[in-house]
């Protein structure tokens, strides 16, 4: 449903144009990839900044999709345009890949010390506390409630 | 006043000095005067900072904008309740007010254990002088808030209208008192180490002066989510912006901290561990401020860039440092005193538990540092926004929520592989019947269908809990369920306290999980013109505008309808913010537990007509559910019993017979 509606009065301006035939849908699609540079907002998507500058570029993404230029063909000119930060998350290639690589990695290795502590404090410590009457072995119903009066009496 | 106020800080500072001295000296010697005076010292500097905290409130008021404080923060159009909140609305302020609450901290831990924990004392009052001293010289020589202008200007510049709102009036002190706090509990575990008292003494004040902190910062994290959400006006609540990271990971750590210490006190295991995560704790905060407010990264909440930088640096590396060869020098005694009996126990599912929480803490800290990371290495420019985090920290948050499913499962010691299953079996069904019927639904997408499932599993093994533990306080006390369902709970306040945690943070998981779902529609309206969106029928009615001294209100009035059903009208606006010249978003949502509509104006023509930006949340009011329902539990969980009443006058009454002894 096209609009035609005169153009900005007040401070704020509506940014519709004739023609405009890209839904916002379409546009938010290619401004989700990306971030606010106006400066203020602080790298917020650029689908969902509301400053005037964001704006801008979402008119400025939907002309450009009006005319026939592709998801990767508008991202590509915003990095051209802006440089690579502009883009939501880094582009996942070379040094970059490090991002998503580094947080698992550390925690598979994290996963593996903790495996040989977990050994080691299993076979080497002896232990220092007598066995008391009570392991968690087979819970009973009868030795829940006993177990759980030695653990809240333990706990509080 | 103002050179009051300033006189006043100075004196803090010696008196902080002073208290830090005298007390570790004090320790060394045994000499039991020089201790209490260090701890009237600590008193005092908390009294001096009241004053100086009360004198910059009062230059607030009093609109005296020869202080350049005043002037830079406040504004004559201000309302009064943004004047006072101007306290914490600049960096200068900001800290003042910090190294105040602090110094309150300091103050009631000493008045609280006048005659408890005396060993520890000395050198808890004094790391805290000493983190209090760091924050009163940054005060006097980085960011004095007191400082003059060389002339009075006729208005002060105002403050961020983005902060105009009386959420951002709670927020900000909920957070700093998160922050600060956890100052305290670290300073218990410093005590232990320089006391030599490496048995579990220190773990209860530190446990007790831990959830205080952790449930404010957990509080104000959600309060900032809430901030963001109406007063930002992108329809989110979590953008994982750098200061919101910042305080999410000690809050993090400290989580694990509450977790792990159960395995010391029952077990003698884990003690360096402990250590390790009470002082990572605190580092985070000082950490976290240092990087929101160095100016190294920009932020939404972040200040303008300062000298504070070099002091904060230093000061981080000397408490890691300090810190950190303390526990090495105290290695030995940090043995653990248990082996551990066997792979399927709460021990381990403890373990994995901090396991994760430190994952996720390392995952949100090395996605807020990798742009200076790569643009130092590889010199180039990157922005690593909410996607990325979504896409890394989801999956581990998954894993972290099914852990709180399974811990309650496993018994301490060991669990027989027969009492595995048995104990499984609920949970596992109930979970399986969930992710059926969501499926036979219609609902798709992995992630969310795994996290409701989870959270299914979760509140039944709670419930199990709560069950099972009343069943067995029925079997001998001939109570009603009800009644003993509320005596479990109240008698063993820490164990079900936490349980109605985990049953909020469920409750959170629930909201989050909702914004897989989230739909938006942007439109344009005339007046008297109607539009649908979803289910839901918006008419727009009429544009207003307004003027006071401070702002220009442009408000629009729409009718909100679902199936002919009226519902509400919504007002989005505006403001123009007039000394800052600066325009915010006002939302208007109609919530309810199923979803919000959140609707923003987005601007306006001459014609009246008006551009509108719609959200539907589905599920988002579970996560503002879940934050009352977490700081219930916390509040369950560390208010005292009459066992801990009864231990506090056991240990006054020791700490009277060591003192009549001498």
């Amino acid at each position: 449903m096209p609009h035609h509606i005169a153009i900005p009065l007040f401070l704020l301006l509506l940014s519709i144009d004739d023609g405009h035939s890209a839904t916002s849908a379409e546009t938010k699609r290619v401004a989700k990839e990306l971030v606010c540079l106006c400066g203020d907002c602080n790298r917020e998507s650029l689908a969902t900044c509301q400053c005037d500058y964001a704006v801008d570029r979402r008119t400025e993404i939907g002309t450009a999709l009006d005319s026939g230029h592709t998801d990767a063909q508008m991202i590509a000119q915003f990095v051209e345009n802006y440089g690579q930060h502009v883009l939501a998350t880094p582009p996942p290639q070379g040094y970059n890949l490090l991002a998503w690589i580094i947080p698992f990695a550390i925690m598979i290795v994290a996963a593996f010390l903790l495996r040989s502590v977990l050994v080691n404090w299993k076979r080497d410590r002896p232990s220092l506390e007598p066995t008391p009457a009570m392991d968690g072995g087979e819970i009973s119903e009868d030795n829940y409630q006993q177990q759980l009066r030695s653990e809240l009496r333990d706990s509080d | 006043m103002v050179d009051l106020g300033y006189f006043s800080m100075c004196l803090a500072l010696v008196c902080a000095g002073y208290a830090a001295s005298a007390c570790v000296v004090g320790a060394r010697r045994q000499n039991h005067s020089l201790i209490l005076s260090g701890e009237h010292a600590a008193l005092a500097y908390c009294g001096l900072l009241t004053v100086s905290v009360i004198a910059l409130w009062g230059a607030l008021f009093a609109h005296d904008f020869q202080v350049q404080y005043v002037a830079e923060n406040s504004n004559l159009a201000m309302p009064t309740f943004y004047v006072m909140a101007a306290l914490w609305g600049g960096q200068n302020g900001s800290l003042l007010f910090w190294s105040w609450l602090l110094s309150v901290y300091t103050g009631l831990v000493v008045l609280f254990n006048h005659r408890r924990h005396r060993e520890l004392m000395p050198y808890v009052v004094a790391t805290l002088a000493i983190s209090g001293f760091f924050f009163v010289l940054l005060n006097l020589f980085a960011a004095d808030p007191f400082k003059k202008l060389p002339f009075a200007p006729a208005d002060g510049r105002g403050l961020n209208p983005l902060l105009q709102h009386p959420i951002m009036a709670i927020h900000p002190p909920m957070l700093y008192l998160g922050m600060v706090g956890m100052a305290v509990p670290y300073a218990f575990g410093i005590a232990a180490l320089a006391s030599g008292r490496l048995d579990n003494s220190w773990l209860r004040p530190a446990r007790r002066w831990m959830l205080i902190p952790w449930t404010f910062l957990g509080a104000g994290l959600l309060l900032g989510g809430k901030w963001a959400y109406v007063e930002l006006g992108w329809g989110g609540y979590w953008g994982w912006d750098p200061v919101e990271n910042s305080s999410l990971m000690p809050w993090l750590v400290g989580t694990a901290f509450l977790h792990s210490i159960m395995v010391q006190e029952r077990k003698g295991m884990l003690k360096t561990w402990n250590m390790v995560l009470v002082i990572a704790t605190y580092a985070l905060c000082i950490f976290g401020t240092f990087l929101t407010r160095s100016g190294m990264i920009s932020s939404v909440h972040a200040f303008a860039k300062s000298d504070v930088g070099p002091f904060f640096a230093t000061f981080l590396s000397l408490l890691l440092i300090l810190s950190f060869a303390l526990l090495w020098s105290r290695r030995t005694k940090l043995k653990p005193m248990n082996r551990l009996e066997s792979f399927s126990s709460r021990e381990t599912a403890f373990l994995l538990n901090n396991w994760v929480l430190l994952g996720i803490c390392f995952a949100v800290l090395w996605g807020t540092m990798f742009p200076l990371i790569s643009e130092a290495f590889s010199g180039q420019q990157v922005t690593v926004g909410a996607v990325f985090f979504n896409q890394v920290i989801i999956p581990i948050g998954l894993v972290l929520l099914l852990l709180a499913g399974i811990g309650p499962l496993f018994a301490w010691r060991r669990t027989s592989s027969s009492s595995l299953r048995k104990n499984f079996t609920l949970p596992v069904a109930v979970a399986v019947a969930v992710a059926i019927f969501l499926f036979a639904c219609g609902v798709r997408g992995f992630y969310a269908v795994t996290s409701i499932t989870l959270c299914a599993f979760v509140l039944t093994t709670v419930g199990i809990e709560f069950h099972r533990g009343t069943l067995a306080r029925q079997s001998n006390s001939h109570e009603s369920y009800l009644l003993a369902l509320y005596r479990l709970t109240n008698k063993g306040r820490r164990r079900y306290g936490g349980y109605l945690v985990h049953v909020a943070i469920v409750m959170l998981f629930v909201g989050f999980t909702g914004s897989a779902f989230d739909t938006e529609k942007e439109m344009v309206l005339l007046p008297g013109e109607s539009a649908q969106v979803g289910e839901y029928k918006l008419t727009y009615d009429v544009l207003a505008h307004s003027e006071d001294a401070n702002k220009s209100v442009h408000a629009a009035a729409l009718r909100l309808e679902k199936a002919g059903h009226f519902l509400a009208t919504l007002l989005p606006a505006r403001h123009f913010y007039k000394s800052m010249e600066q325009w915010t978003t006002e939302v208007a949502v109609h919530g309810s537990l199923s979803e919000d509509f959140y609707l923003i104006m987005v601007g306006w023509s001459a014609d009246n007509s008006a551009k509108f930006q719609v959200y539907v949340n589905p599920l988002v009011n579970w996560v503002w559910a879940g934050g009352i329902a977490f700081v219930l539990g916390s509040l369950w969980s560390m208010w005292p019993t009459g066992r801990d009443r009864r231990m506090a006058t056991l240990d006054r009454k020791i700490a009277e017979a060591v003192t009549a002894a001498e």
